[in-house]
């Protein structure tokens, strides 16, 4: 969308050769076709830079997202084993005196 | 692919995936599971016995509990085995593929295993108003049934993936219908074997034990607790690759592999036309 091809003297696309070139990578300036050109964000990326800009944006979540995990699943286990006994306790009382 | 699914044809490609595809897959469940079932029943068992008195024994249901919780790892390793066992039968490859192919990459195990859990705490939590139970068991088993496509971490990415196996309401009724009508088959049906076995040992070798008779008789509540706890293992194999079809179908409804299976399809009867209309032409210019 930003970077197309107006200004830039490559004709074709640097993947594609029998494909006319429509946009520039913005971040390595390789010239794209419009299958191998795609916008992210607003602007338009090969696929190699594509994925090391996601690669990096997953790395940047993933410790967050391992901690929260973490938090989770120690959170989740303590209420099902305090939840558990409290719940089921409460409950056999109640058949028992019901029953009775 | 594209057909809607029917119940009767969910239960028979389930039942393939268990008992033809996936016979080591299903072992490795059921013994997983194993353990985790029979602490169920000790937990169940005492609870019972301390009934009138239970809320004084806080910390004695506390530690019950909290082994039953510790052996949910393994059960839900052992479940989510089965699971990916289906979705790589499911996906079209090998059956011997996924017979082979055991391991489960621990991101989606443990983003899994936090779903399970959190279907745990739900039991207890909401799972006793009657209404509300039917959410809780295919939610545990869709956490399982989901394992094998968790990629990401967090607090609310794997309970999303495990909550969008919900896209089939009516599947999910009746497979649960079903899956509780076939544990109390089997109840019934393990109560018979235990009684026909006790009464073939007594009359082939001519003694009457008292003592077996009351171990494995109704009154025993121990023994219909293990019962019930028998009845869950052979059903959950079946249970999980049911849930696993409906959530394969699912993913592969809402990421276009559908379409692509039908475009693929549509390719291949357009060449199969073509060939015989090429025969036919041929024929015809040879008379």
């Amino acid at each position: 969308m930003i970077s197309t091809l107006k200004s830039s003297g490559a004709r074709t696309c640097a993947y594609h050769s029998d494909r006319p070139a429509h946009a520039l990578c913005v971040s390595c300036r390789t010239p794209l076709c419009r299958g191998c050109a795609t916008p992210w964000e607003g602007i338009f990326l090969c696929a190699s830079c594509l994925a090391a800009r996601r690669t990096a944006a997953e790395r940047r979540g993933s410790f967050w997202g391992w901690a929260k995990l973490a938090l989770g699943i120690a959170a989740a286990a303590a209420l099902a084993v305090f939840l558990g006994a409290w719940m089921s306790g409460l409950w056999a009382e109640l058949l028992a005196a019901a029953g009775s | 692919m594209r057909e809607r699914l029917g119940l009767g044809e969910l239960l028979d490609r389930a039942a393939n995936l268990v008992g033809r595809e996936l016979p080591e897959r299903t072992a490795l469940c059921v013994l997983a599971v194993l353990p985790w079932r029979l602490l169920q029943v000790c937990w169940l068992h005492r609870l019972i016995e301390i009934a009138a008195t239970a809320t004084q024994h806080g910390q004695y249901l506390v530690s019950l509990s909290l082994w039953t919780v510790a052996a949910m790892p393994l059960a839900f390793w052992g479940r989510a085995q089965l699971a990916r066992g289906c979705s790589i039968a499911l996906s079209g490859e090998d059956a011997t593929l996924a017979r082979s192919r055991f391991g489960l990459p621990w991101r989606a195990y443990l983003a899994g295993l936090y779903a399970a859990l959190v279907a745990a705490a739900l039991y207890p939590a909401i799972g006793w108003m009657i209404f509300t139970l039917p959410f809780v068991t295919v939610y545990s088993g869709l956490a399982a049934a989901t394992a094998p496509y968790q990629e990401r971490p967090g607090l609310w990415a794997p309970l999303t993936v495990a909550a969008r196996g919900f896209a089939s309401p009516r599947l999910l009724a009746g497979l649960w219908f079903t899956a509780g009508i076939g544990v109390l088959i089997a109840v019934i049906q393990l109560f018979v074997i235990f009684q026909l076995g006790l009464a073939a040992v007594q009359t082939t070798f001519g003694f009457s034990d008292v003592w077996w008779e009351q171990i494995l008789s109704a009154e025993n509540r121990l023994f219909v607790l293990l019962l019930f706890a028998g009845a869950f293992l052979a059903v959950e194999p079946f249970w999980i690759a049911g849930l696993s079809i409906i959530v394969q179908r699912g993913r592969a409804r809402a990421s276009g592999d559908d379409l692509a299976g039908w475009i693929a399809e549509l390719g291949e009867a357009a060449d199969l036309a073509e060939n015989a209309q090429a025969g036919e032409d041929s024929a015809e210019s040879a008379a």
